[in-house]
């Protein structure tokens, strides 16, 4: 299959790469490149086959990070009981949430998300007791085997991708089964899917707990990394960033989400200089992007191939 | 020995010294920076960060620190603590002798821990009481603590004003809460009763709620504790809820922008702050001369362009203590006593990283829309 | 409580309802047109605040004028929204449109940070004094002009609605946009006309509100979510629901504050939406949510 040649390439360019950076910038950089890559996976997983938009990620994804937190720093147990507690518990509070909701037509999750990552952000900023409030909760132990730390940029560089590719690979995977089937059914005409026994609210309930899961993990990931959590960093500036860099990527699509996960990144990156005006670069390019390819990238990419494709045709 | 003069041999080991010495002293001495450039606290960043290289440009241009010149290596901390714990790391990768900033007391706290794996100093410009009481021997406070600015607060009221009694307004953040914390000790040991306590949000855009609270306790001054668009909120709301009461301001509040948003609503009232702009202490004398020249005649100092140009000078005269080396900067720190800068006198102990103290602190009042001296030192 | 105290929450809560309300409005207007949730709702409600702040502060304009030019221009941006990205996108789903305006909230809230900076602004009341005293409770003159104006555009709306034929013919466009089509009715000049209103509703409330609560570039998107939460109260079909809905929010959120700490007022208010769709999602009027047969999205 052409698309497990295209990852096994882009895992060897990740295993290699690491002999030409020199920086622990660069490897932060590439850190946070793969722990959104986590989070607009979910986005897309959500939307690509139940075909609902979220813009609460960044709730789930402060759970998690807050979880991760938590549950060491207060209680003393060994991070990987935090990383467990950061998955299960987003993933929970998003299938009960999902379960009504979802039965309505409509797009109603988008705004309940929103409604609910606000909430969340307001918990974190105001349970002082349990988060710290503003100042946060700081010295999260990191995940340690041996001489390697979950705190160093190599060693996190290497987690993160590991972790990174194997959510694209098991969502790449998903899409295959009977199950993903459902969902893209279910996406096409939700009349069809029910009149296949397809059981539709509860399939989407569940996408919806997948992706509020991932975000937890990529929470969990980050609060290893950072070693501090607190509430500025799970605004629904997050959320609405990283829903538009799923658009700008493209929605129906795992690689679009990839690509817009990594633009998200680096663009400020690139556009440091422009500071608070940087908004307006993400916002002109989702607003253009759309209005002329609704596909995102991967829809010009595709645009591409087809007119590659009917040229050869035509001089075959 | 025939040839040279055994007396050349002499002479020719001080010329090697004088130039391995040169080589050593034309390598720059980085300082790392991490303020908000932007984001919601970029007002306070970017002012702080201009005097900062002000400050910079001024020392180079004066033979640097023993001859080395400052080479400031700048980040936006974004007003966020994630960032501001990144680029506390990511300086220190570089190799900077000192940090400089941050400027809010929540990333101050965040970035805490952070300093005992990078063992680089820290001169941080906030109020918040606790940064300094958490034991870690890396930070270093730039600025009046919130214990002497709470204490100016209580004391002016109760003596200059007459107030038997007062009520607090403060903001739900760190600098808020402990200043709320300190006021209530104060307070009691001053025999001067709080009669009415409410917290405001971070951030809110409405205070009227904790206002008619306060307002119902009638108290005969009002102390308003925080920082950020919510004080100009809460500023114009208890004007509009009929409030005559004095009101003293915290640090936080002694902003231009703030007073400018808050339009009639701030006339008259005190703040707590670090300068009067309408008065130029002799240490401020050369920094008000260099910004007159670049802003024109009518420029008053703000509180951002002295604590930028204190941190530099601060940073340089611990630099000298520790004779120009990198580990030594925190004991250089430790070394500064009664050091006159543009803020006032600056001493740092093994036991005392506060710098300033309470003789330090001015109280204004907004006459017109300007800030105006009304007493120093507490 | 005092009977003081609960006049007091009454008052608070049928201002800042009546704002919910007119955003709630213009949401289901553009709504009932295009199947489009539109997250730059609370941008208009800023920008109608912030221009006639601006246009007071800076050019000194009589505070009359200065409001007619700052609704004037939201309404146009809201043309312009519909002329420049939503009529044209051909291919794609009505989520693609959502994010679009989704994309056009960032760049007008980071448009005006640029442009005003992150300090809230203010203009005086329309009417100048104190506020009045009624049984123990504090009125403030402006509030009766939002509560005041709010219930006259709404009614004012209804007459439209019912009345007027371009206002059925936007009724008929939201019952079934394809019959209406085949009626003769001009969608896409419908369509625009409905973003029209809806700058200009979402202006209004920035207009009236801003003397009493200040305008700050970030208001936006809570807004934005307080408005269909409004919606989502009432029952999204008809407009009147949302008018309901609107101060049935306000009213509950004023009530919050007396028992919670203030900090977790907003998050009252979006509890309510969430609560309201995952219990009764037709809304308290119980609206035409299942009207449209024509696509799943």
């Amino acid at each position: 299959m052409r698309q497990i040649h295209v990852l096994m390439v882009l895992i060897l360019a990740w295993l290699l790469a690491p002999l030409m950076i020199h920086t622990g910038g660069t490897f932060n950089l590439f850190i946070f490149a793969f722990i959104n890559l986590i989070l607009v996976l979910g986005l897309s997983l959500l939307f690509g086959y139940a075909g609902q938009i979220s813009l609460g990620q960044a709730g789930f994804y402060g759970i998690g990070a807050y979880m991760a937190a938590i549950f060491t720093v207060r209680s003393g147990l060994p991070p990987l009981v935090g990383l467990v507690a950061a998955i299960i518990v987003p993933a929970a509070l998003g299938y009960v949430i999902g379960r009504p909701v979802l039965r309505l037509r409509g797009y109603y999750l988008a705004m309940v998300t929103a409604a609910l990552g606000l909430i969340l952000h307001t918990v974190f900023v105001e349970w002082v007791d349990m988060t710290g409030g503003y100042s946060g909760i700081t010295g999260i132990p990191a995940l340690t085997i041996g001489p390697l730390s979950a705190r160093s940029p190599v060693t996190m560089y290497y987690l993160s991708g590991a972790i990174g590719f194997i959510v694209m690979l098991l969502a790449l995977r998903l899409v295959d089964t009977a199950y993903g089937r459902a969902m893209r059914t279910m996406r096409e005409s939700e009349m069809a899917a029910r009149s296949c026994g397809i059981p539709t609210a509860r399939l989407k309930a569940e996408v919806f707990a997948l992706s509020a899961g991932l975000s937890g993990l990529a929470g969990a990931l980050y609060a290893q990394y950072v070693g501090f959590v607190s509430p500025e960093s799970f605004t629904i500036d997050t959320s609405i960033n990283l829903l538009l860099a799923l658009a700008v990527g493209g929605v129906g699509s795992l690689w679009g989400a990839a690509f817009g996960a990594f633009l998200l990144t680096f663009m400020p990156e690139w556009f440091h200089q422009l500071q608070n005006a940087y908004g307006l670069v993400l916002g002109a390019l989702v607003v253009v992007m759309l209005t002329l390819e609704p596909r995102g990238f991967w829809g010009i990419l595709l645009r591409l191939r087809d007119a590659l494709a009917g040229r050869r045709a035509k001089t075959a | 020995m025939g040839g040279l003069p055994r007396w050349s041999a002499g002479w020719f080991a001080v010329g090697m010294m004088v130039n391995l010495g040169f080589a050593h002293a034309q390598e720059p001495i980085k300082l790392g920076v991490s303020e908000p450039l932007s984001g919601p606290a970029s007002s306070l960043g970017i002012p702080v960060v201009e005097s900062i290289k002000s400050a910079a440009e001024f020392i180079n241009g004066n033979g640097g620190i023993d001859g080395r010149p400052i080479e400031l290596v700048i980040r936006d901390d974004q007003s966020r603590a994630d960032v501001a714990v990144q680029n506390f790391r990511r300086l220190a990768e570089e190799g900077v002798y000192g940090v400089i900033g941050p400027n809010q007391g929540s990333n101050a706290l965040a970035v805490a821990p952070v300093l005992l794996e990078t063992k680089v100093p820290m001169c941080g410009f906030q109020n918040t009481i606790s940064i300094t009481k958490l034991g870690n021997p890396y930070i270093f406070r730039c600025q009046t603590s919130d214990t002497d600015n709470t204490r100016a607060a209580l004391k002016f009221a109760s003596e200059k004003l007459g107030a038997k009694n007062v009520a607090v307004l403060y903001t739900g953040d760190a600098y808020g809460t402990e200043a709320f914390a300190a006021l209530e000790v104060e307070a009691r040991e001053m025999n001067i009763p709080i009669v009415a306590a409410e917290k405001i949000n971070y951030g809110a855009s409405d205070t009227t709620a904790e206002w008619t609270k306060v307002l119902g306790a009638q108290p005969e001054a009002i102390v308003l504790w925080g920082s950020g668009s919510t004080m100009s909120v809460a500023l114009r709301n208890g004007s509009q809820l009929g409030n005559t009461a004095p009101i003293i301001g915290a640090q936080g509040v002694a902003a231009a922008a703030i007073i400018k948003s808050a339009g009639a609503a701030a006339e008259g009232i005190y703040m707590v702050t670090l300068n009067a702009p309408d008065q130029v202490t002799p240490e401020q004398q050369e920094l008000s001369r260099i910004y007159k020249e670049r802003n024109g005649e009518d420029y008053t100092l703000t509180i951002y362009d002295i604590i930028g140009w204190d941190a530099v000078h601060i940073y340089a005269e611990a630099i000298r203590q520790a004779a120009g080396e990198k580990e030594k900067v925190t004991e250089g720190l430790e070394k500064i006593q009664g050091l006159k800068l543009a803020g006032g006198s600056y001493t740092y102990t093994p036991e005392s990283h506060e710098g300033l103290g309470a003789d330090s602190v001015w109280i204004v009042q907004v006459k017109d829309g300007a800030m105006v001296g009304v007493q120093r030192g507490f | 409580m005092s009977s003081a105290e609960i006049l007091q929450l009454v008052i608070t809560g049928l201002t800042v309802g009546s704002i919910y309300a007119l955003v709630g409005l213009g949401f289901n207007l553009i709504f009932n047109a295009t199947d489009v949730i539109n997250f730059a709702q609370g941008e208009f409600v800023v920008l109608g605040g912030i221009l006639t702040a601006v246009a007071v502060g800076t050019t000194g304009l009589p505070l009359w004028l200065a409001i007619a030019v700052a609704i004037a221009l939201v309404a146009a941006l809201g043309a312009l929204i519909d002329f420049a990205a939503i009529s044209r996108v051909r291919r794609g789903s009505v989520m693609t449109l959502a994010m679009i305006t989704l994309g056009l909230a960032v760049i007008v809230k980071t448009s005006l940070l640029l442009w005003v900076g992150p300090d809230p602004l203010y203009f005086d009341p329309f009417t100048p004094g104190p506020p009045l005293r009624i049984f123990g409770a504090v009125l403030q003159l402006q509030a009766i002009w939002v509560i005041g104006i709010g219930v006259l555009v709404m009614v004012a709306l209804k007459f439209f609605f019912s009345h007027s034929r371009v206002g059925r013919e936007m009724l008929a466009c939201a019952i079934d946009r394809e019959a209406a089509q085949l009626m003769g009715i001009n969608v896409g000049a419908t369509v625009r006309l409905s973003f029209i209103l809806s700058g200009a509703l979402g202006a209004l409330a920035g207009v009236l509100i801003t003397p009493l609560t200040n305008a700050t570039y970030d208001q936006g998107f809570t807004l934005a979510l307080k408005g269909f939460a409004a919606c989502a109260l009432g029952g999204f079909g008809r407009a009147s629901s949302a008018i309901l809905g609107g101060f049935a929010l306000g009213l509950i959120e004023a009530a919050s504050v007396a028992v919670l700490p203030s900090g977790l007022k907003d998050s009252v208010a979006l509890s309510v939406l969430i609560l309201a769709l995952m219990i009764r999602p037709s809304g308290l009027l119980g609206g035409r949510e299942e009207r449209r047969h024509t696509q799943a999205m």
